[in-house]
Formats: structure tokens, sequence, C-alpha cells
């Protein structure tokens, strides 16, 4: 059954569509996010309404999301990276900017005292010390990446929320269930990569 | 450090006038006038919240000044960019603040690197640092600070604020946060790096053992005010007022010390304290750093043999004990003290082991002043 589910559709090269398109969205969001993070820390006060914006932006169910792009972006690969991109920047920007504001108050000081300038400090003992806490980000993003690029299946985004839909349509009990499980572990093996870059971040610049 | 960077080479005087710092409705710091000079160490005392901390940070610009000025050699800090002011004058903190992400040297090397130092020149400066603080470079030069024991990192904490050779060091309470012991231990140590490098040195404390044992002068601050600025023994002797004769305690301060026997004065030996003769090196330097102590007391078959200190084992890590350990005066628990301080300064030792058949305890030459005061 499952030999032949993964024959029929094409599983192999769906999986690398799907990945290839979660590790470009990743990628993109990690950018975005992290620079939004400094930004934030650079002009707190736009904080509370930037966080905000990406916060109801993330409130928005996902489905509705990549609805409501359609009359922009047409149907596909574009509204899915944009939404899912739109929908993961929050966990990154929101960590990147706690973990730069809560760096403990002896390292700054000392930091300080010793003759570094503020922007010494961000590169050289925030941002160091933030990674772990950015990396707690990126993992959240990770999981919500996948969800919203298999959801795009169903506006042909290609990788393997097609199947599902083909599934769906077919009433076929054997491709739903082989392509959800194997979904199901490949988001569960992609949070154990993250959880253990998350570990090796924290174990080199955690506290303690 | 470029040479048009380096402010001063060597500190004449530092003149607080007038200075006045207020969060808010509290004055933290009220019109305080006071000089430093040059080479001395100059303790600020008093209760917390009296303002020292501030008046200290006010020095590298840490903490702004809102009336008064500050000159350094007769040039206002207010002048000088604060960032290039702090690369001046070394700083040390209780909470020592180590990066825990980055190596010793990684830590002590930071600013030189920022300053365009070659990689060979910073290594040689941090190893000449580490031995000046008595730590094996070879053995710490590669750590992390979460893989050294309390006085380690301070003793790293004082490297690091020395590497500019900057003529002025603030110290904020550099040793409060170290068990008695090993504190003694720092301070005795201090006091020699002192003497080595004559730099000009104002340091904040609370404890009034410290600021007897360290400082040349003693200010005296209260509610953000100077009480009285003076040598140690003028304050015993001439306290300016009741606060400062309940501080020094100079009603009473000696009145009890021929009645006081070695007994009262000792601390009782702990297991972590006992090593044994036939131990290795090795095997000690374990055990104290488990124990985070520097300091042991060596037994064989229950017997007192004398005492080793950290610094020393690490220096021959692969003898035994019974080539390494010290002798010490030895006293009996009713002794006098005054004879014991005296048999203890003829030897110049800071430490002496009280027995009565077999070792019970430790006396230090300076828990007298503590318990007295």
């Amino acid at each position: 059954m499952i030999a032949q589910v993964w024959k029929n559709q094409q599983l192999t090269i769906k999986t690398i569509e799907h990945l290839s398109m979660v590790f470009v969205a990743l990628a993109i969001i990690i950018v975005i996010g992290v620079a939004i993070g400094i930004f934030l820390y650079n002009k707190k006060y736009l904080s509370n309404i930037v966080l905000n914006i990406l916060n109801i932006i993330e409130t928005i169910p996902e489905l509705v999301l990549l609805v409501i792009l359609m009359p922009f972006f047409g149907i596909g690969y574009k509204p899915t990276m944009i939404a899912s991109i739109l929908y993961s920047i929050l966990p990154v920007a929101r960590n990147t900017y706690v973990g730069l504001i809560q760096v403990d108050k002896q390292y700054l000081e000392s930091a300080r005292a010793m003759g570094l300038a503020e922007r010494e400090i961000l590169w050289k003992i925030r941002i160091p010390l933030a990674l772990p806490m950015i990396a707690a980000g990126i993992r959240i993003a990770i999981v919500f990446v996948m969800g919203v690029i298999t959801l795009g299946g169903l506006i042909a985004a290609g990788g393997l929320g097609g199947p599902i839909q083909t599934g769906i349509h077919l009433y076929d009990r054997d491709i739903i269930l082989v392509t959800g499980l194997w979904i199901g572990i490949l988001a569960v093996l992609l949070d154990s990569i993250g959880s253990f870059i998350e570990k090796v971040l924290n174990r080199k610049y955690g506290y303690d | 450090m470029t040479s048009s960077n380096r402010f001063f080479n060597k500190i004449q005087e530092i003149k607080i006038d007038n200075v006045t710092k207020k969060y808010g409705s509290i004055t933290a710091v009220q019109k305080v006038s006071l000089d430093v000079q040059g080479g001395e160490l100059l303790i600020l005392l008093g209760p917390s919240g009296c303002g020292k901390t501030t008046l200290l940070r006010m020095i590298n610009r840490l903490v702004e000044i809102d009336e008064g000025e500050i000159l350094i050699n007769e040039q206002n800090v207010q002048d000088f960019d604060p960032v290039l002011l702090r690369k001046n004058i070394g700083y040390v903190i209780q909470q020592i603040g180590l990066f825990p992400h980055m190596t010793v040297k990684e830590n002590i090397g930071l600013v030189p690197k920022l300053d365009g130092w070659s990689e060979e020149k910073i290594t040689k400066k941090v190893k000449e640092l580490l031995q000046l603080v008595s730590l094996p470079p070879d053995e710490f030069i590669n750590r992390r600070p979460k893989q050294l024991s309390g006085g380690q990192q301070q003793r790293i904490g004082l490297a690091r604020a020395m590497v500019m050779n900057s003529p002025l060091l603030l110290m904020d309470e550099p040793f409060g946060a170290l068990d008695p012991i090993l504190r003694k231990q720092l301070q005795e140590e201090f006091i020699g790096l002192k003497e080595k490098l004559q730099r000009t040195i104002i340091f904040v404390t609370h404890d009034i053992e410290e600021a007897f044992r360290l400082g040349d002068r003693i200010a005296i601050l209260k509610d953000g005010k100077l009480i009285q600025l003076a040598t140690k023994n003028e304050l015993l002797v001439n306290p300016a007022s009741d606060f400062i004769s309940d501080i020094v305690d100079s009603k009473q301060k000696f009145r009890h010390l021929d009645n006081l026997t070695v007994k009262d004065i000792m601390l009782p030996l702990e297991e972590k304290y006992i090593f044994q003769l036939s131990q290795t090196a090795e095997s000690a330097i374990k055990k104290m750093k488990d124990a985070e102590i520097e300091f042991g007391v060596v037994l064989e078959n229950q017997q007192y043999i004398g005492t080793i200190k950290l610094n020393q084992l690490y220096a021959n890590p692969d003898k035994i004990l019974s080539k390494l350990t010290a002798e010490v005066p030895v006293f009996k628990p009713d002794e006098s003290v005054t004879v014991a301080m005296n048999i203890m300064k003829n030897a110049n030792n800071f430490i002496g082991a009280v027995m009565e058949s077999k070792p019970i305890g430790i006396l230090l030459a300076n828990e007298l002043l503590t318990k007295l005061v």
C-alpha cells in the first residue's frame, strides 16, 4: 500500500518540492524576522505597534489568509509562500526582540564599563546571548510553515499538500493516510533538528 | 589603544568637587567633595543606599553627574567621550559579569581585539595577566566562565579590568559574593598585587573589615553625604561623629581583647578543608574545585601536618601533598588571642591551625577584627 501510494503520487519529488518550499520560506522568515527584531530593539517605541500588527496577522486563520492573498497573487506557489512567511514572522521577530532586551544587566554593565560602544554591545554581547531565544522562535516558525505550505495544496502550491487534496477528492483512504503520516513524520523530524540546534546554542550562548 | 585615545598614563589626582546626583525626589549623592591621591587605594564605605556605588559610577560616567564636577588630572570627565573614557579606566563589579559565551581569553581580550591588537599580542597579554592573578595560563585560557569557580571568575574579572593597563581601577564590592575564607585569601593576594601594580584604586565596600584591611584611606558615606575621609587610625582615634564611632566601634574596640581565646575567634574545621598527606596534588586540586575552596589543612592519621594552597598545587600537579605542605603556626584553643596574633604576625602568616588532640579549627588573622568590630 505504502509503496503504491508513494509511486502513484510521486511522493519523492513532492517531498523535495515541499521541503525546498519550507526551507526557502524559513530562510526569508529568519532574515526578515531577525531584522525586524533588531530594528525594534533600536526603535523601542515602535515595538508595541509592530508586534501587535504581526500578532493580528497571526490570529487570522491560515485558510482565510490564503484566500485573502489570492486576488493579489493568484493561486499556487506565490500566495502560499507569502502566507507562510507573513504567518511565521511574529515568533521570530518577537523572540529576537525579547532576547535582545532581556540580556542580564551584569553583562551589559561590564560591557559598558569596559568601554564598548552601544553598537559593539549589540553585536558582541546582546545578539550572541539572544541566539537561544531566537532559535526557539525559529522552531515555532518551522511548525507554522509546515502547516501553511501543506494547506497550500488546496490552491495548487505544489509539495505534499497536493496528494492530500487528491486523496480527499477521490476519498482515497490510503493516499490520505500515507501522505498525512509522512507529513507528520517530516514535521517531527524538522522540529527535532530545530530542538537540537536550540540545545547546542543554549550550551554555547546560554547563561548557565 | 592608539596613543591619542590614552587620556592618562598616571593618575596625579582625582578631584570630586561638590557632586550631586538625584533620582527623581531621591538624592543619591549630595554635594560630595573629596580628593583621591595618585597611587592610593581609597575606600568608599557605607551602608547600602548610601550613594557609594553611584559616586563610583560617576567617575567613569556610567552615571551622569547632575551638579558639580569630577576632574582626573585636572581634566573634567565631562570633556571626554564616555566610551573612550571607560577604556581608560578599569572596572570590576561584584557579579563579575564575565560573558558566558566567550572563553577566558575572549573575555579578557575583547577590548584589545576591538582596538585591533594582533592575535599574538592578545594571547601574550592574556597569559601575562593570568599569571598575575595566580591562574596557570595554559589550563585556564580556553575555559568558559561556567567552568570556573567563584574565586577564579573574580580573578579573571580583575585580569579583564587590567588588560588596557589603565592607571585607575574602580572596584565595586569585588569580593562581596565569595565565601569568607576565599574572600580573605583573595584580599591577601590583592594586597600583594596592589603593591606590584602601583595603580590608583577606588574601592567600594560595606564591609568595615575589608575597608580596614585594604584601604590607604577610607571615605565613609551616609545618606549620600560624605561623613569623614581619613586613614584607619584617624577613624579609630578621631571619629567625626557618633555614626563613625558606631561603625568603627572605637569606644569599645579592644576592651575585650585580653579576655578572648583562640577558640572564640577560630573558624571550625569543616570536612571540605581536610586533605590527606598521601593524596596527589591532582586529586587535591579536584577536591578544592568541587568544594570551591582554595586552601586546605593536611592530615596524616588524624594528625595535623600543615596547610596547602591551591595556587601552589597548580604549580606542581604531579607531586604528592607531602612535598607541598607548608607549616603554619599551631595554637591551642584556650591560648590568648593576643599572643596568637603576635606569633602569626612574626611568622608573617595570616592563617594558623588550632589543635586539641586533633585539628579542630582555622585561625585567620583578620577574623579577629570581624568578631570585635
